[in-house]
């Protein structure tokens, strides 16, 4: 009862009667504005949310440490959103978490339905990021100390596992995704390698020390290979005639959903907590989960709504989780929040266990109010945005992808403002037109090049701790072993089973 | 007839002007400084040096005219950082911030620039080298670290940031000094490390004082310095435990390229001493844990050369550094290099023998295992797993290839089986496209963002065939607007400028 005493003293001090530094307007405005840039910063690709939060950094100098926290916060909460925004719109995940928004979202988008997808995936990500914070006030101290018991065999096992479900998602041809897949694989090798620091496959260019950066190869494999595809298929006269409807989902839909965003919710949160690639693999699982428990599962992949609402609400639902080594530990659970971090630092605030008492614990309780105020925020802004993204979407072709091209080269060099990195999106974007003309998926080229490096840093360091026998017998990470295995191998049996049925 | 072209000619006019007013005209040279100056950052936003210079930025407002900001080039621990810096003029408008750590990017990743091709202006902050350990494990005193190492014969876990870094070489040379082994396990960074010590999966934490801020579980076991510290009064040095190593720290200053003009390194060196001793800047110093300093130049050399005089040593000691490059890697390149004519051939000559036209699906497998065979026999060029560990760099890209190789054979006899024809479309649309954008990314450093977004804008959208002239202007220009302020103004991307117009 006192966190919920605590957390009402916290909504106290957002709406005004708390700080005498702080005029009451101020925290609601602060968060209105960051939501506004947030849902830009998520929409622009090569912005990620912790290059958006970096960008703020500046603005807060002169604000109190709670203003900027809720500032920093508001733009990582509505990034993650923006994120899906895209991937929705125009194919092209302007987060690694958002890849598997694409899959349904923009099928829908082709029919013509965008604003049904827009807003099933606004709604399911405000649900998730409120429950995600619910969770976070709960449940963290418990789940900070299952995120601590992960060592390199789990991280590992957790890799592996997400990679399977990325490969038996494409059902339709599992031999091209497998082989999308591991070429992703083995063009992760290509840099220093993590454990020995040898330079591998970098052909003497200081750009590949660090290997092929997945942020403009993502870019590239989506956006410029998505525009060069549609171009093929252009036809002016029948492009002219293709309307989009920014109409919202149903009452009843919504309602529909609710199994599949409170599952995706949880799973983002509890999931988002492990450092690194955690909202990614988070909305990955997600997604395959809300397959297996659906009613119509035939529909994934064709325009279902719960294959829109999973993968949003994880995403909302993980920006709890990425805050609770935060705020328990004093441990990045992201690289937004690493971000956060070094933020709160320049204001005299260390985060840690420490700051939930002394006398910046209305930090840490304004902050949970935020939180929610922000998801409230978020989700009136998104439903008011989706008549914007689908005039933006409604523009003539040939105006719309030579401007989509050039936001893709400026957010491939804006990364790590590198030239370099504007021509490995241009490659990757040529693969993509060709990979995808000949039906072969680029997600999980792009996933394993994310998850791919957390595979083998993990690996390795795993070996080097203890012998190899380890990975089966630690519990956790045996067991996702063993669901690693069955997600990839189920999908072939029942293929096989049903060739000789129809035989 | 004549309307669109005296149109479109008017549209060019005004694109030309307006690329012009964004791209700044050569200025007059003038006292130093008269733009803003840049300070390349190699790490991310929000890191720890990024943060020192921000607020260096921030508190040189009072003392200069001229704008600080902060330009972060991430990649190759620093070396790309190091890398723009050498790639500008020594005007003294670019100045690297640099950390202890770049000594060892610069030896491991083999660059052909070096420490001495910059000008060290001043060292700010200095910060001892701690060992830290975790309050509720086994392990917490020095004494513990000793007799634990000792009874696990070379298993005790050490873990830290990166291969080679400050906090390895630290490590390396604490298990010299007191004569016991370890193993080093790296992390992509230090809060990672410092999750893997709180979870168990490490006994021992290389890093800084400042690491244990906030973070009640953590324990200084010992710290490089010649007296305790004011911060940690109960925290021995390790002079005091018997490990004389008294003078191991993460120093974090500035340089600029050499050759910088005299008065504008005085210029810099002044306005560093006015930072050095400002108010702002030592509460922010003090924060960190860290020690504010102010070392000028001949004294931040001195450091700079013993530094990197050790580092070569203990890199060679653990292996990082090999000697001599392996004489057969020329002969594995060779090998790797003729597997893709080899794979092409056999390729061709199984469809002839098949009779089958070479498909798309045919020809992006091959290519895949052009690939994978390329990467599997480079792998032989890379050193062995250090002693007593079966699995090296080479292992993982060996396992891969091998499995790509596999599905991409699968992959080759499915489509020879049972192929699908893909439906053309308009490929001809496409292939302009392409060139548009392969000229784009070429001309894109010489003739500066904005002519280059123009041409890309223009011929891609008149290439798809639009011809509303009207609409085509204000996209381009609305475009280029929202670039400037955005990208621009807003979040300072150094987009290119140009160098022909410089």
């Amino acid at each position: 009862m006192e966190i919920l005493q605590n957390l009402l003293d916290g909504f106290a001090t957002l709406v005004g009667s708390g700080l005498p530094a702080i005029a009451w307007w101020e925290p609601t405005a602060v968060i209105v504005g960051g939501i506004i840039i947030g849902i830009f910063v998520g929409v622009m690709p090569g912005l990620s949310a912790s290059t958006g939060v970096a960008l703020m950094v500046p603005f807060t100098y002169g604000m109190d440490p709670l203003l900027a926290l809720i500032l920093l916060v508001a733009v990582y909460t509505a990034s993650a959103y923006g994120g899906c925004i895209t991937a929705i719109a125009i194919n092209t995940p302007g987060t690694p978490a958002a890849v598997a928004l694409a899959f349904d979202g923009y099928t829908l988008t082709q029919r013509g339905e965008p604003g049904r997808a827009l807003g099933t995936a606004v709604i399911a990500n405000c649900t998730g990021g409120i429950l995600g914070t619910f969770i976070l006030i709960a449940f963290s101290v418990p789940l900070a100390k299952a995120a601590l018991a992960f060592g390199p065999h789990e991280y590992f096992a957790l890799a592996i596992f997400g990679l399977t479900i990325v490969v038996s998602m494409e059902s339709k041809n599992m031999l091209k995704g497998a082989v999308s897949t591991v070429l992703g694989l083995l063009l992760m090798t290509i840099g220093l390698d993590p454990i020995t620091g040898f330079m591998r496959y970098t052909f003497d260019r200081p750009e590949l020390i660090d290997g092929i950066a997945f942020i403009p190869a993502l870019i590239g494999l989506f956006a410029v290979g998505e525009v060069l595809l549609n171009i093929e298929r252009y036809e002016p006269v029948q492009a002219a005639l293709q309307t989009f409807s920014s109409k919202m989902p149903g009452r009843k839909e919504v309602l529909g959903l609710k199994v599949a965003i409170l599952q995706s919710s949880i799973l983002g949160t509890v999931i988002g907590v492990v450092p690194g690639a955690g909202a990614t693999i988070a909305a990955f699982i997600a997604y395959n989960e809300a397959r297996r428990i659906s009613k119509k599962p035939e529909e994934f992949g064709k325009g279902s709504l719960e294959g829109i609402a999973a993968p949003a609400a994880a995403a909302g639902g993980s920006v709890g989780g990425a805050l609770v080594p935060l705020l328990t530990l004093g441990i990045p659970g992201s690289a937004a929040t690493a971000v956060l971090i070094g933020a709160l630092m320049l204001h005299g605030v260390t985060p840690g266990p420490e700051l939930f008492a002394g006398k910046n614990s209305y930090l840490v309780y304004g902050l949970f109010a935020s939180l929610v105020l922000g998801n409230f925020v978020l989700l009136v802004l998104g439903v008011m945005g989706n008549r914007l993204w689908v005039k933006i979407i409604s523009a003539p072709k040939a105006l719309l992808y030579p401007v989509i091209l050039v936001i893709a080269f400026v957010g491939s060099f804006g990364v790590a403002n590198s030239l370099f990195d504007v021509l490995i999106c241009l490659i990757f974007g040529i693969f993509g037109w060709i990979l995808r003309r000949y039906g072969f998926p680029t997600a999980p080229l792009v996933l394993a090049l994310i998850l791919g490096y957390m595979a083998e840093s993990n690996f390795r360091r795993a070996l080097i701790m203890g012998d190899a026998s380890h990975f089966f017998t630690r519990p956790v990470s045996a067991v996702m072993l063993v669901l690693a295995v069955l997600s990839f191998s189920i999908p072939i049996i029942r293929l096989k089973i049903g060739k000789k049925q129809s035989k | 007839m004549n309307m669109p072209r005296t149109r479109l000619l008017l549209l060019l006019v005004a694109s030309i002007v307006m690329t012009a007013t964004f791209t700044q005209p050569p200025a007059v040279h003038a006292a130093y400084p008269e733009k803003p100056i840049v300070i390349m950052v190699h790490a991310k936003p929000g890191g720890a040096i990024d943060l020192t210079a921000r607020v260096v930025s921030k508190v040189a407002r009072k003392y200069t005219d001229a704008p600080l900001v902060i330009e972060n080039r991430y990649g190759g621990s620093g070396a790309v950082a190091m890398r723009a810096v050498l790639g500008r003029k020594a005007d003294g408008y670019t100045v690297l911030a640099a950390p202890a750590t770049f000594i060892s990017t610069v030896q491991i990743t083999q660059s052909d620039f070096g420490m001495d091709d910059f000008y060290f202006l001043a060292c700010l902050t200095e910060a001892p080298e701690a060992l830290i350990t975790n309050r509720h494990s086994d392990v917490v005193t020095f004494e513990d670290i000793v007799a634990d190492a000792r009874a696990k014969e070379g298993r005790q876990i050490w873990v830290g940031p990166g291969v080679g870094s400050l906090d390895h070489l630290m490590a390396i040379k604490t298990w010299d000094k007191l004569g016991i082994t370890a193993t080093w396990v790296p992390y992509d960074g230090g809060g990672e490390a410092i999750a893997a010590l709180l979870g168990k999966h490490g006994d021992v934490y290389v890093g800084n004082p400042e690491d244990v801020k906030g973070r009640p579980d953590l324990n200084i076991a010992a710290v490089s310095a010649r007296k305790r510290l004011d911060n940690f009064p109960e925290t021995p040095t390790l002079p005091e435990v018997g490990c004389d190593l008294p003078d191991e720290i993460m120093w974090r200053g500035f340089a600029v390229k050499q050759g910088t003009p005299p008065e504008v390194i005085a210029y810099l060196d002044d306005l560093l001493g006015k930072i050095a001793v400002d108010e702002e800047w030592l509460a922010f110093v003090k924060l960190n844990s860290a020690k504010a300093v102010h070392y000028r130049h001949d004294e931040f050399t001195t450091i700079v050369d013993r530094d990197s005089h050790q580092s070569v040593k203990y890199l060679m000691m653990a292996n990082i550094l090999a000697s001599d490059e392996d004489p057969a890697a020329n002969r594995i390149r060779l090998v790797a290099w003729s597997m893709i004519p080899i794979i092409a051939l056999a390729i061709a000559l199984l469809l002839r023998l098949r009779r089958r036209r070479p498909t798309g699906v045919t020809m992006i497998a091959g290519a895949c295992l052009a690939l994978a065979s390329l990467f599997f026999v480079l792998a032989f060029g890379f050193p062995p797993p250090t002693k007593g560990q079966n699995v090296g760099a080479a292992t993982i890209p060996l396992i891969w290839s091998a499995v790509l190789t596999v599905f991409a054979i699968l992959q080759i006899r499915a489509d020879l089986t049972n192929h699908q024809d893909v439906k053309h479309g308009r490929v001809k649309l496409v292939l302009k496209l392409i060139l548009l954008m392969v000229f784009f990314v070429a001309v894109l450093p010489l003739i500066g963002f904005f002519p280059a977004t123009l041409i890309l804008l223009l011929g891609g959208i008149y290439a798809m065939g639009y011809r509303r002239h009207g609409m085509v202007a204000t996209v381009a220009v609305s475009m280029l607007v929202f670039c400037y302020i955005v990208f621009i103004r807003t979040l300072g991307l150094p987009l290119p400028e140009g160098t022909w117009f410089q």
